[in-house]
């Protein structure tokens, strides 16, 4: 009858203590987002012809990064949400990784279309004079109102956690002052425990409509153009599996390294690997489906510019990427996730890699192809990118590897307190650590 | 309990509160234009307004057109275009027997144009002469219109284009946009500084110049005629008998160009 | 005869002295003028100046299609050989009339520069020297202002002046013709302040009879009933001095737009002097239809004016489209449902801090402190 709650010190330690290794691997990580930004300042001075874009080639890296990071940011929500309301137990030690790789995700996907913009200087006229008939004015609104549910949605959860750390530890002022803000009033009485829940069952079940119209929103920016390759209504549902897909890949990565670095094969099981790898699967061949379903259709229709468009992708420039795409980032993850022999942590550890190298290189693939395919007679567009563009790429990876890796050394990245509400039976309710046991 | 049933009665308060704040929100939208009209404020974009009742369209005869890029020229030499673009691009087709012809095209200121449709600021609209513009002031570089041009019309100031002195003395105006400014979008504008004042655009100028009957025409679709510079002719009949066409006509932009078809008669 | 190459080499010279000798034009340094008419000058002359083409006033008329200005001629063997000119034209702004009367032109004009000033015409007496826009008043030059009594009036839709000038004048700069000769001249209206816009030269035979004088004239009309949007019929009539039908002659109807005269065809009138034509504009507004008769078979030339009135047809206002409006609603309804449902989640955790008993800062067990 554990009534008091206490902090569970494999879950701390992390926070305690860090070792050499966190500060190599996040100087590393800082200089290449140094890298970036040098990169983007270089693009301030010079204009956006330091980038490979041009007038055919308008859109490239900077969007396609945009469409990934969103798309990954839909791990939150599936893990989280989703499996709460469905009542799935064994999300409760990953929820929290998964939460947390929505918020920096968007946070760094919202920077990309400022990069990609020509006059960075004037992004108030979009508040100003925006437009609601265009499709980037309901990516701003769904986007903002992702972002804030999401924060919301993680920070709600951090309370109780808050309040144990708060409570039992002295971690320093930087963390001191995020568990005051967050739990100063929390005492963990039946009122406040009820009222969580209730505010985080009614979280979950709004932000999944709100995600999925995100990533469907982002589709409808490309969708809602009269351009081949784009110009098809299964985008939507396109995008938003795959962004699920990338989003599960993402945080299945996350699971191995947290997993490896803080010690944490008690939380984070094989079974767990194992279910999100199913879940992996079956959206793999969800995703497969769709992308049949859009090529074939496109293919037997044999439109002339769609005809074009499909021998650039299958035997042209593109050839190389789109193959390696689908063979390397749908194909062989789906043969690895559903034989049993490699469904083992570390094969589905390297499915997951592989699906999101794909599912990046997929994202290249929706925007530039599409543009380079000439809508007047017959001037294809090239595209190169530079090391602007690249450097700043690798900074965004970098910077949501770094701002997540310091997440995890204020928060404890596994919530202490679901696992032990799971651990125990529902209806205890536990205490902070300050109150005598009753 | 009764903290409970305080806490209930100041639920109901504040559901009461949002609803009626959202209720609100979208009854007044719905209500806007006369919610306009009582406070006085026209919400008409007032760089719309051409100050004339005209709309223009441009013929270009293929039949004629030989090529020569002269309507390019002219056209960058009218408005300093920066280097790297063509507002009018002359494109060569050749179909599968052999047959060939020039294509050259403008902006199709089109009557449902997809670039106006897009822009998240407002930055591209539509003149009620018919005229797409862009405000220079507003334009924030997103290149979202560029994206959605089915013609491939639009070009974009990569870096800081090269200026003239004359450019540089030049005062920016929506019809005259020079000096040109980095990070903005880039596009034929039918030379509105020019047909205000009753002049031909550059292009058709141009290739009257170069052919003395030049392929390009340019008119005022209410007058029912259009003129290269040397004759005038009549745009329905012409278009009539000639077999008029636009370019992807099937994609419901309703361009403001016609071609004439590549034969000669 | 025998053919030798001399004789017919001074046969040919021969021909081409001919050729050259007759035919003064081919001094000319300009554009070759064409022979649009002639007119004799009798000893006494009927041309009253007031302002109205009468018939009978003149001896000789062309219609230039390039201003299109409709001039009339006639001579008067005085102590000036005067020549009285009429001039119908639409133009605004001024209008010139650029002449040399001599045998052989070297493309230098005198100008009578008209334009209306109020309710009455004002001329200018000037020189040009070739096509230079160098226009000079006579006065300037030393000379002086030689035109006789012009007027003018706005006639409906377009302006009508008359005037005269001498053949034998006092100044340097204005031509002589004493003997029968060549009056060249060109037309040229003002498009804006410094631009005018110029015909091709023409001339005329002085001391020759003209062919013919029959006075014509032309009207414009509209049939009963207003004019429609896309079905605009106008009607051309041509009768002589004496309201008779002139029939089958051809008239040439032109409409003006932004960018110069569309024509609007060349069509015959029948017996009764009438045919038409179709025009249809897409929108209100004052449309300027011209008609011209060339001048044939011993009728003088004519032309006419009509302004269309096309009325403004009544246009909603534009508002937001409807759907957009709905899709607008909708929108706000759902992100305000969302952000509600945000706000809702937020209150009722706050309401559960808030009903907090515990004093926060009572802490019983000592803490770990940190490595």
């Amino acid at each position: 009858m554990a009534s008091d709650l206490h902090a569970d010190p494999i879950l701390v330690r992390p926070l305690q203590e860090t070792t050499w290794r966190f500060y190599v691997v996040c100087g590393v990580l800082a200089v290449i987002v140094i890298v970036g930004v040098a990169g983007y300042v270089t693009q301030l001075q010079n204009g956006l012809a330091v980038t490979g874009l041009n007038d055919k080639v308008s859109w490239g890296l900077y969007i396609s990064n945009f469409v990934f990071f969103i798309g990954i940011s839909h791990a939150g929500t599936l893990i989280s949400a989703i499996l709460r309301v469905s009542r799935a137990e064994w999300r409760r030690p990953i929820t929290r990784m998964a939460e947390s790789i929505t918020v920096i995700a968007i946070v760094i996907a919202a920077g990309f279309p400022i990069i990609d913009m020509g006059r960075p200087d004037r992004l108030i006229h979009v508040f100003l004079y925006g437009r609601i008939q265009s499709a980037i004015l309901w990516d701003f609104v769904s986007i903002f109102t992702y972002l804030t549910g999401s924060i919301i949605y993680l920070s709600l959860p951090m309370i109780p956690d808050a309040a144990i750390l708060r409570a039992k530890y002295r971690l320093g002022r930087l963390r001191e002052f995020f568990y005051n803000f967050l739990a100063r009033r929390w005492t963990g009485n039946r009122l406040q425990k009820m009222s969580l829940e209730k505010a985080i069952g009614m979280m979950a079940v709004i932000i999944i409509p709100v995600a999925v119209s995100v990533h469907t929103v982002v589709s409808w920016i490309f969708g809602m153009t009269l351009r081949v390759g784009w110009h098809t209504a299964i985008y939507g549902p396109y995008f938003v599996v795959g962004a699920i897909f990338s989003g599960i890949a993402t945080l299945l990565i996350a699971m191995a390294v947290f997993r490896k670095v803080y010690h944490l094969e008690k939380y984070i099981t094989l079974k767990h690997f194992r279910n999100l790898g199913i879940l992996l699967l079956v959206l793999d061949i969800v995703l497969i489906y769709f992308s049949l379903s859009d090529y074939l259709t496109a293919a037997y229709g044999s439109e002339t510019q769609e005809v074009r468009w499909l021998e650039a992708l299958s035997t042209g420039p593109y050839a190389f990427l789109f193959w390696g795409t689908f063979i390397g980032g749908f194909i062989v993850p789906a043969f690895l996730l559903g034989m049993k022999r490699t469904r083992t942590i570390p094969g589905i550890v390297i499915s997951a890699i592989l699906v999101d190298i794909g599912m990046w290189i997929e994202r290249f693939l929706i925007v530039v192809p599409t543009m380079a395919a000439p809508q007047v007679p017959f001037d294809w567009g090239v595209y190169q990118p530079t090391w602007v563009e690249w450097s700043i790429t690798a900074a965004s990876f970098a910077g949501f590897a770094l701002l997540y890796a310091i997440f995890s050394k204020i928060f404890p990245i596994v919530s202490m307190w679901e696992v032990q509400e799971g651990a125990e039976a529902p209806s205890e309710v536990p205490a902070p650590a300050g109150q005598v046991n009753a | 309990m009764a903290e409970s049933q305080e806490w209930q009665v100041s639920r109901r308060r504040f559901l009461r509160i949002v609803s009626g704040g959202v209720a609100a929100g979208a009854v007044s939208l719905l209500l806007s234009d006369q919610i306009f009209e009582i406070i006085g404020w026209a919400p008409t974009d007032s760089r719309a307004l051409a100050g004339q009742r005209k709309q223009w369209v441009m013929v270009i005869d293929l039949a004629r057109c030989n090529g020569c890029g002269e309507c390019t020229k002219g056209c960058s030499r009218e408005h300093f275009v920066p280097q790297g673009q063509e507002w009018i691009k002359v494109f060569k087709v050749q179909n599968e027997l052999g047959a060939e012809y020039f294509l050259p095209r403008p902006c199709m200121q089109c009557e449902n144009p997809p670039c106006v449709k897009v822009c998240p600021v407002g930055a591209t609209f539509r003149r009620d002469d018919g005229v797409v513009l862009i405000d220079h002031d507003r334009c924030i570089g997103c290149r979202y219109c560029m994206a959605a041009c089915p013609y491939s019309a639009r070009s974009f100031n990569w870096a800081e284009p090269a200026h003239t002195a004359e450019e540089l003395n030049h005062t920016y105006s929506l019809e005259e946009p020079w000096p040109h400014r980095v990070g903005t979008v880039e596009k034929c504008m039918f030379c509105a500084h020019l047909t205000r004042h009753g002049k031909l655009p550059a292009c058709v100028r141009a290739c009257t110049a170069e052919m003395g009957d030049g392929a390009i025409f340019f008119g005022d679709l209410r007058e029912d005629a259009v003129s290269n510079g040397v004759e005038t002719i009549p745009l329905a009949k012409t278009l009539r008998e000639r077999g008029g066409f636009r370019f992807k006509e099937e994609l419901g932009t309703l361009p403001r160009v016609w071609y004439l078809p590549p034969r000669s008669n | 005869m025998r053919s030798s190459p001399a004789t017919i080499a001074l046969a040919a010279l021969f021909f081409l002295g001919v050729l050259v000798l007759s035919n003064p034009m081919w001094f000319a340094p300009s554009a070759q003028a064409t022979h649009e008419g002639d007119v004799m000058c009798p000893s006494s002359t009927v041309t009253v100046h007031d302002a109205f083409l009468q018939p009978g006033e003149y001896r000789e008329s062309f219609f230039d299609p390039k201003t299109k200005v409709l001039l009339y001629f006639a001579c008067v063997q005085d102590a000036n050989r005067t020549i009285h000119v009429g001039l119908a034209t639409p133009w605004e702004n001024w209008t010139d009339l650029r002449f040399q009367a001599t045998d052989a032109w070297n493309g230098d004009f005198n100008v009578v520069r008209v334009s209306m000033k109020g309710d009455s015409a004002e001329a200018l007496d000037g020189f040009m020297r070739g096509a230079e826009p160098n226009f000079v008043e006579d006065t300037s030059l030393g000379g002086s202002h030689d035109i006789a009594g012009p007027v003018g009036r706005l006639s409906s839709d377009y302006y009508v002046y008359e005037f005269a000038f001498p053949l034998r004048s006092s100044d340097a700069y204005d031509s002589q013709l004493t003997l029968n000769g060549s009056f060249y001249f060109q037309l040229a209206y003002a498009t804006d302040r410094a631009t005018f816009l110029e015909s091709d030269p023409h001339f005329i035979q002085i001391g020759q009879a003209p062919s013919g004088a029959r006075w014509a004239s032309l009207e414009l009309s509209l049939p009963k009933g207003s004019v429609a949007l896309e079905s605009a019929e106008i009607l051309v009539g041509l009768r002589d001095d004496r309201s008779r039908p002139v029939a089958f002659m051809p008239i040439s109807v032109f409409v003006q737009t932004t960018f110069g005269f569309l024509d609007l065809g060349t069509v015959l009138t029948n017996e009764d002097g009438l045919a038409s034509v179709q025009y249809a504009p897409r929108d209100e507004g004052v449309y300027l239809v011209g008609a011209a008769f060339d001048g044939e078979r011993g009728y003088l030339a004519s032309a006419a004016w009509l302004s269309l009135v096309l009325p403004p047809v009544p246009s909603d206002p534009t508002l937001l489209p409807g759907d957009l409006l709905v899709i607008q609603t909708l929108i706000v309804l759902v992100v305000g449902g969302v952000w509600s449902t945000y706000a809702y989640s937020l209150f009722v955790v706050w309401q559960g801090l808030r009903a907090s008993r515990e004093a926060p800062s009572d802490r019983q067990e000592p803490k770990e402190e940190t490595t």
